[in-house]
């Protein structure tokens, strides 16, 4: 049983016009085998969240705290996390030129187990993930994301996750670009590693759609960088007929 | 830098007015004044660039065989500008190979090739030697002069070999110097891989001209793994016939100064031609690789890649890439590239892709060059997924340089440069 | 020369009717440097008629005597004479081989003294700059000071008011040397020094007008400043001598135009600008180079960029034979900043040899170079740049993307970016096009009504819109216009 735990989060970022707060005061709790939605409009500080969760460097917490079973996550470095068994499975995943999805995947593998995975059961399960995710064999031999389609990224990106096991997973608009059949095969994996690990997960998203295939237990709606209001999945069947608009007419408001 | 002091009714006139520091009465002294003063940098209508020779069109650059047309450079020429000339002395003076004809010769040569290839030699008359290669600098002239009888080695028309023909350079000693010119020729329809590999010590001056036949498909591999007291100069010239389809690989690791014109130029119109090439610089080396795409020809392809990586305090390469589209040369398609790695303080990379067009009516022409580090995004993907971050830099490095290798095809030779790469990385921990 | 075109010259030096000299012009093609150059027309011309031709310490002396100026600057000037003699042609760019220094007239006093209002230039002058449509400009406020310079001599200027009341200081350089010379003993010549290259030592010798601007600490000079520059005199030179020196935290925009005659005979304009931008300041500097195809234009530009500065260069070359013009920025102050945007259309036998040159001497500075050009009817384009990060310029960024169109298919396009790093914490990036107009645009505007050369026409204006839109509207404007007119006839 593990949970993760985001109390009163506050980041900035540095731009050119100066330092901007994104998120004014997150504060969210995930256990095993949750599955948390957040959802909002564009530019409400959803993807900040999630980067901020793996670390990436761009983003400054200014105050506030997020904790992976009592330990301090934002004092452990990117892959430090990935190997406490936090993943991101990111938005726009990065090209690697030169370094083959076979290697890579390999060596994320080792590093996230502290051993190197047995060499004959290790090619199988790759390639049985492969296959549930309808990822063709080549793949493996070419370079990391390099001239994936949109959609071929994200499901390596679920292959990742179906591969490394991670207690806790923040999917980023994994649904974005994503035709009907891949958003289910997309689906599919993130169910098969709930069912498999008692992953839990922070899904964020814009749209309702991929919500009729990863039913969440939890609704949170993010507006201008904080929850404005959680609930059950009944929360999403609102959105879904209202939109957002309750919620920004709430902001300009205040 | 003198400092001299000239008032004139209390005005400075002299050095003093400069505000812009590297500055004198003269104008820019920033780039003399930080490196050796073997090469002059010029800048734009900056008083250095005044001595700079021939900095023209491509098209105009001297080729030919006569020495006394190549005199001992200076440094300030366009050619020269960025090498080391002292170091080079010992492949630019008029000089025969050392102990020539005795066992002691400087550098040994082993040929390994399948039964079909036929061995012989060629004297400076006999074509197709001199046909291909026109030496372009002092070392090239001075290769071919100094070599009475060229290696030949001919792939016969229709025959695909199944196996490469290794051509194994060794050098002796440090500091004799070796010449050679060696002329390849596949015939119409053939396929070969050629590999020459250059190790040890020595002052080598080598030449090399491809003949590609029409329809033929020729890859050359030219690995420089020298010792790190080798200094090796050298022109490859090819010529891409009809339909042909030609691949120069470069991968050069060792030598204290490496400096490789390749060229091609094509026979007649279909072909494709490619220039790959892979340099890592560690301290002390100079890696310098010039590239030159002669579009004479309607109708051709081309595509030159190259990429380096630099570590240690005086790690120095130079790209210079020159495409020249000629007036001819309707329906070219071209594209060049350069990208630099570098990994620690005090390395230097000099990245210079020239495009010259002559004809408006191509299919496409580009080039891009970039130096930098490391990209922040890869590092972060990586460590995202949990690889600790001197391995991530590894792995970008690696990969980095591993579109070259995968371009080698020969699995042997790919297996052992990746752990030839290894090795370097490990040297210093990275 | 065939009597006949003697005679044609003779009746273009003799009339200013645009209709005239179209006719004079298509009679005889061998005076056309250009088909389509719209300020070719040339004024009566007493004052160049009996100028001295050729340079030499008499004629540096005399320059110097003439303006009454302090005994340094003709130190200065000797010195210059002194560099341009030793210094060979530059063998690299474009061919100078055909420039007569012996031929040239070096100074031309076209009128004894400046004008404060249109009506006191003298009518053929001011005919002139009515015909540039500078009096508009300047009546309509879309300029915050005019500065107008006819042969060696700057012949009429004008600031606004409320700007001199905050200091601004815009007038001609040799005005200012004698009203304000504290700032020339301190910067004139510390940017480009003396010797730095031929023409600009050439510059040091002989140069007369130009602009000086100084904007004190703060102030924001919100519409450009804005200066003309005209040759008339046959083989004239002109070397004017712009220094502009923005103080802390300060911001100006400073707009130049060319134009001159077409004459059988070929002119030099070869000019010095040196810029001091100081801490947090910002200069942008425009031109919109259209001098006529018999012109060489051999221009160095150059600033000088403090901590937190700006400068950035917006160059448009249409005009010219041959213009060699690489602005560039010296980056001496973390988080410093340079830009250069620059256009350059090469037509029939015109060789526009432009580009940009970004020294990155402290860390953190950044630079971009955007160059666009165009070649057609057998002119050449060529770009050719230098970027150079110095060992101690940690964490400096640069991109350079240079994209050429050619038009048609005897015209030449080149790029030579040298690129020269001594530190490896950098970004660099460097990144070529070349295209060519492709049928398929061609047909699709054509069959949306347009005509093949207007289809022609708006294919470049697109292709060089994202340098078009950084001017302000009427030199945007003027661009778009000058590119219709070369494109005029293109087709065919």
């Amino acid at each position: 049983m593990s949970t993760l735990e985001i109390k009163d989060l506050h980041v900035s970022i540095e731009t050119d016009q100066g330092t901007k707060e994104i998120l004014k005061g997150v504060s969210l709790t995930i256990s095993s085998g949750e599955k948390h939605a957040i959802m909002g409009p564009n530019g409400s500080g959803k993807s900040t969240l999630a980067s901020t969760i793996a670390g990436h460097p761009r983003y400054e917490v200014t105050s506030g705290s997020i904790t992976l079973d009592g330990e301090d996550v934002l004092e452990m470095e990117p892959d430090e996390r990935a190997q406490a068994g936090l993943f991101l499975a990111m938005q726009y995943p990065v090209e690697v030129p030169g370094v083959t999805m076979t290697n890579f995947l390999r060596t994320a593998k080792t590093a996230i187990d502290g051993e190197a995975p047995k060499l004959r059961t290790w090619t199988k399960e790759v390639k049985d993930a492969m296959e549930k995710l309808r990822i063709d064999a080549d793949f493996a031999n070419r370079n990391v994301n390099e001239g994936f389609s949109g959609g071929e990224k994200k499901r390596v990106e679920i292959l990742q996750l179906e591969l490394f096991k991670p207690k806790i997973a923040v999917l980023d608009e994994t649904d974005s670009g994503l035709d009907i059949d891949a958003l289910r095969v997309v689906s599919e994996g993130v169910n098969r590693a709930h069912e498999e690990n008692n992953m839990g997960t922070l899904l964020i998203t814009h749209y309702t759609r991929i919500l009729n295939y990863i039913k969440p237990d939890y609704v949170h709606v993010f507006v201008d960088g904080k929850v404005a209001e959680q609930g059950g999945p009944e929360l999403a069947d609102e959105l879904e007929a209202n939109g957002y608009d309750r919620f920004l007419a709430a902001v300009s408001a205040a | 830098m003198t400092n001299t002091e000239e008032k004139v009714a209390g005005v400075d006139v002299g050095e003093r007015r400069i505000s812009i520091p590297g500055f004198t009465e003269e104008g820019e002294q920033l780039a003399a004044a930080k490196v050796d003063t073997e090469h002059s940098h010029g800048g734009l209508g900056e008083t250095q660039r005044k001595t700079v020779a021939s900095a023209g069109s491509r098209a105009n650059r001297h080729t030919g065989f006569d020495l006394a047309e190549f005199p001992q450079p200076n440094g300030r020429e366009e050619e020269w500008r960025f090498s080391p000339l002292k170091k080079l002395a010992g492949v630019l003076s008029d000089e025969p190979t050392a102990n020539a004809g005795t066992e002691d010769e400087p550098v040994d040569y082993q040929v390994k090739a399948p039964e079909a290839v036929v061995i012989s030699t060629l004297k400076a008359d006999q074509a197709p030697r001199n046909t291909v290669l026109q030496p372009a600098d002092r070392a090239a002239v001075l290769a071919t002069k100094h070599t009475e009888d060229a290696l030949y080695i001919q792939v016969p028309a229709d025959a695909e070999l199944d196996e490469q023909v290794k051509i194994d350079i060794t050098g002796i000693k440090a500091g004799l110097r070796g010449n050679a010119h060696i002329v390849l020729e596949a015939g119409v329809n053939s396929k070969a891989t050629f590999v020459l590999e250059h190790r040890g010590s020595a002052n080598f001056n080598g030449n090399v001209e491809i003949k590609v036949g029409d329809g033929a498909d020729v890859k050359v591999i030219s690995l420089q793994r020298w010792n790190d007291d080798a200094i090796h100069a050298g022109q490859h010239d090819a010529e891409v016939g009809r339909d042909a389809s030609y691949k120069h690989v470069a991968v050069t690791l060792g030598g204290e100064v490496v400096r490789l014109n390749t060229n091609f130029r094509y026979a007649a119109e279909g072909a494709e031609a490619e220039m790959y090439g892979l340099y890592f610089a560690d301290s002390g080396q100079h890696l310098e690789h010039r590239t030159f795409v002669d579009h004479n020809t309607p109708n051709n392809t081309s595509n030159v890649l190259y990429k380096g990586a630099l570590q240690g305090e005086s790690a120095r390469t130079v790209w210079i890439g020159d495409v020249l589209i000629r007036k001819a040369a309707e329906g070219t398609d071209s594209y060049e590239k350069n990208e630099n790695l570098v990994l620690t303080d005090g390395a230097r990379a000099d990245s210079v892709p020239n495009l010259e067009i002559e004809t408006g009516v191509i299919e496409g022409a580009g080039h891009a060059s970039s130096t930098g580090r490391f990209d922040e995004n890869h590092l972060f993907y990586l460590m995202a997924r949990g690889i600790p971050e001197d391995i991530a830099r590894q792995l970008v490095v690696r990969g980095f340089l591993n579109e070259i290798i995968q371009k080698i095809e020969v699995p042997e030779l790919e297996e052992s440069l990746q752990e030839d790469l290894e090795n370097e990385l490990k040297i210093h921990g990275n | 020369m065939t009597e006949q075109i003697a005679k044609a010259e003779e009746t273009l030096r003799n009339t200013n009717d645009p209709g005239v000299i179209q006719k004079v012009l298509d009679d005889n093609p061998e005076l056309q440097g250009l088909g389509n150059y719209e300020y070719g027309w040339a004024d009566s011309d007493d004052a160049g008629a009996s100028a001295k031709r050729g340079v030499d310490a008499d004629v540096v002396a005399d320059i110097s005597a003439k303006k009454d100026e302090p005994e340094w600057m003709l130190k200065l000037r000797q010195k210059g004479l002194k560099y341009f003699d030793r210094k060979p042609m530059p063998t690299w760019g474009a061919d100078l081989s055909e420039i007569d220094f012996d031929n040239i007239k070096y100074f031309v006093r076209s009128t004894e003294k400046q004008a404060q209002t249109w009506e006191d230039l003298p009518e053929d002058i001011r005919n002139t700059y009515e015909k540039l449509g500078i009096p508009e400009a300047e009546r309509e406020r879309l300029v915050a000071g005019v500065a107008a310079q006819y042969e060696s001599e700057v012949v009429y200027h004008q600031i606004r008011e409320d700007l001199e009341e905050q200091g601004v200081i815009f007038m001609d350089t040799d005005t200012a040397l004698k009203e304000h010379p504290e700032f020339f003993e301190e910067y004139f010549g510390s940017v480009i020094p003396v010797g730095d290259n031929k023409f600009a030592a050439l510059n040091t010798a002989v140069w007369s007008g130009g602009s000086f601007v100084y904007v004190p600490k703060g102030v924001h000079v919100e519409i450009p400043l804005q200066a003309y520059f005209r040759i008339n005199t046959e083989n004239m030179g002109q070397f004017e001598r712009t220094l502009i020196i923005a103080d802390e935290d300060s911001y100006v925009h400073y707009i130049e135009g060319c134009t001159a005659p077409i004459y059988n005979t070929d002119s030099l304009h070869s000019a010095v600008v040196e810029i001091v931008v100081k801490k947090n300041a910002r200069v942008r500097y425009t031109t919109i180079q259209n001098w006529s195809t018999n012109v060489y234009n051999l221009v160095t530009k150059r600033a000088v960029v403090d901590e937190g500065g700006t400068m950035e260069w917006i160059d448009g070359n249409i005009g010219s034979k041959v213009t060699m013009k690489y602005p560039a920025v010296y980056l001496t102050g973390e988080h410093a900043k340079g830009e250069t945007l620059s256009v350059a259309f090469a037509g029939e036998n015109q060789h526009q040899d432009t580009g940009s040159k970004m020294v990155h001497m402290a860390p953190n500075t950044s630079s971009s170079i955007v160059s666009k050009s165009v070649a057609r009817s057998g002119g050449r384009a060529s770009y050719r740049g230098l970027v150079q990060v110095n060992a101690e310029a940690k964490n400096s960024a640069n991109s350079v993307v240079c994209d050429a169109l050619l038009v048609d298919t005897i015209s030449k396009t080149d790029t030579y970016p040298y690129i020269d790093i001594r530190e490896d914490d950098v970004t660099l990036g460097h990144e070529a096009t070349v295209s060519r107009v492709s049928e398929e645009q061609l047909f699709y505007l054509m069959s949306r009504g347009l005509a093949e050369d207007e289809a022609m026409a708006m294919i470049v204006r697109g292709f060089i819109e994202p340098i078009a839109r950084e001017l302000p509207m009427e030199y945007a404007l003027e661009l778009n216009r000058l590119i219709e007119l070369q494109m005029e006839g293109s087709v065919g």
